[in-house]
């Protein structure tokens, strides 16, 4: 993979778009990201209607703040990623504050989460193979850390592994999934974005 | 620093995951703009994160699309944003055209006032101009039929003693029964004085009046006629004028 043929030349026309102001860009941004985005706020945020409510939210404040995105420090969709899930976190901890209930544990929610993404894994074939292949302590590593937001000592202490070797596994988790992912999971991912697409206009 | 150390650090991982404090991302960031493999893993490790979030992602509720699309067009719709192209300088300079455009309405609309004021003062004075030049051209279209009436005779009557260099004229028409007198050249009368004029009539003297000079009237006045009469004199008399002539004070006289 190499750096700038890499980058995918739908970022590049969205980005382009956005730069013009031209609001086809929502679009795009939304057929080919909102799912994703979706699934990270959710796990979250565990309810459906929040996680649609901070999902608009993310994409108004996407188009607002289109200005500071940077694309020389990286890729589009990990900027929007960020935005979501802080957006995410802000609505759980202020909903915990107006509950005087700050404390609210984390562990739990990664239960929650798992359970959450375990029953969508089922139905993808390129997901099944990750999940299949990929050892699970990595990969639940992995998504507490990048869906999640976690920081380092978080994960540790909720998957009971030590602080001095978080970096070190992250780092080779994320190798895992691009030696399974590869030209495959791109592909996949191009199936998986046009059947979520297909879906929304035929209705799920 | 060897790039190849530094990749295998994990701290790239950690970059993209946004768990860096500031410093150390900016440190990653001068990197990857000097080393390309740097910049090449960073991208890569983007890609591998965002398809695995890709493939993970759950169909949204239907309709949020819409609301944002709906949301954003009424929050562009104030133009700010680089989208709509930015009209407000365009608005700015329409208001400051549009407000002067007013001034100079309303300045012109009062100079308009002022000047139908002035020419409706204008008018007014011309209109009275015009009556008193109708009524002054009828009054001497009056004395010049008068004089130029064949039956109209003329008098002049000459300065005495008292007054050598004084003149005046007396004009009748028996026909018309009517008299004018012409004051021409008599001095000016003293505030508590007033001429009279008179006609002789077999040897007695009539009053015809009393007037001023100057006159109101610079020309003709009409004065009572006076049937049979063989002369006429003016005489400074006290103002109102008197039963009898002041001899003396007799400054014209003029026989027919």
């Amino acid at each position: 993979m190499s750096t700038e043929q890499a980058k995918p030349p739908l970022d590049e026309q969205i980005t382009r778009l956005m730069e013009a102001g031209n609001q086809r860009a929502i679009t795009l941004l939304y057929e080919h990201y909102a799912p994703a985005l979706y699934n990270i706020i959710l796990r979250i945020v565990r309810a459906e209607e929040v996680a649609e409510e901070v999902l608009q939210d993310a994409f108004l404040k996407i188009w607002d703040k289109r200005d500071q995105y940077d694309r020389a420090k990286g890729r589009l969709f990990t900027w929007m990623v960020r935005l979501s899930r802080n957006l995410a976190i802000d609505r759980i901890r202020s909903s915990q504050y107006k509950k005087g209930n700050r404390t609210e544990g984390m562990p739990e929610s990664v239960h929650n989460s798992n359970s959450l993404s375990e029953e969508t894994k089922i139905s993808d074939p390129g997901l099944r193979k990750v999940v299949d292949q990929m050892d699970e302590k990595a990969r639940v590593l992995i998504e507490l850390l990048y869906f999640n937001d976690y920081t380092q000592k978080e994960a540790s202490e909720t998957l009971d592994i030590p602080l001095g070797t978080v970096k070190s596994r992250s780092r080779k988790a994320i190798q895992d999934l691009r030696s399974l992912l590869g030209d495959e999971g791109l592909l996949a991912t191009l199936l998986f974005t046009l059947l979520e697409t297909a879906k929304q206009y035929f209705g799920s | 620093m060897d790039p190849k150390t530094y990749i295998a650090s994990g701290i790239l991982e950690h970059y993209v995951l946004g768990k860096l404090p500031p410093e150390q991302e900016a440190e990653v960031e001068e990197y990857a703009q000097q080393y390309p493999e740097i910049r090449q893993e960073i991208d890569a490790i983007e890609e591998a994160l965002k398809e695995y979030a890709l493939l993970q992602g759950r169909t949204p509720p239907p309709g949020v699309l819409t609301n944002i699309l709906q949301s954003v067009e009424e929050g562009d719709g104030i133009g700010d944003g680089p989208s709509a192209p930015n009209l407000r300088p365009a608005l700015w300079v329409l208001a400051v055209l549009l407000i002067g455009a007013l001034a100079a309405w309303f300045m012109s609309y009062q100079n308009g006032q002022e000047q139908q004021q002035q020419i409706a003062s204008l008018e007014q004075e011309m209109t009275a101009l015009q009556e008193s030049c109708d009524s002054i051209q009828a009054q001497q279209e009056q004395y010049l039929q008068f004089l130029q009436d064949p039956d109209t005779r003329s008098t002049i009557m000459r300065g005495t003693e008292v007054s050598p260099q004084a003149i005046a004229a007396v004009y009748f028409n028996p026909e018309a029964e009517a008299t004018y007198l012409s004051p021409r050249a008599l001095p000016a009368t003293p505030s508590d004085k007033q001429y009279q004029l008179w006609a002789i009539v077999d040897g007695a003297p009539v009053s015809m009046g009393v007037f001023d000079t100057p006159a109101d009237t610079a020309d003709l006045q009409e004065v009572p006629y006076v049937e049979n009469a063989q002369a006429y004199a003016v005489t400074l008399e006290p103002r109102g004028g008197s039963e009898t002539p002041t001899m003396e004070q007799m400054y014209v006289i003029g026989e027919i």
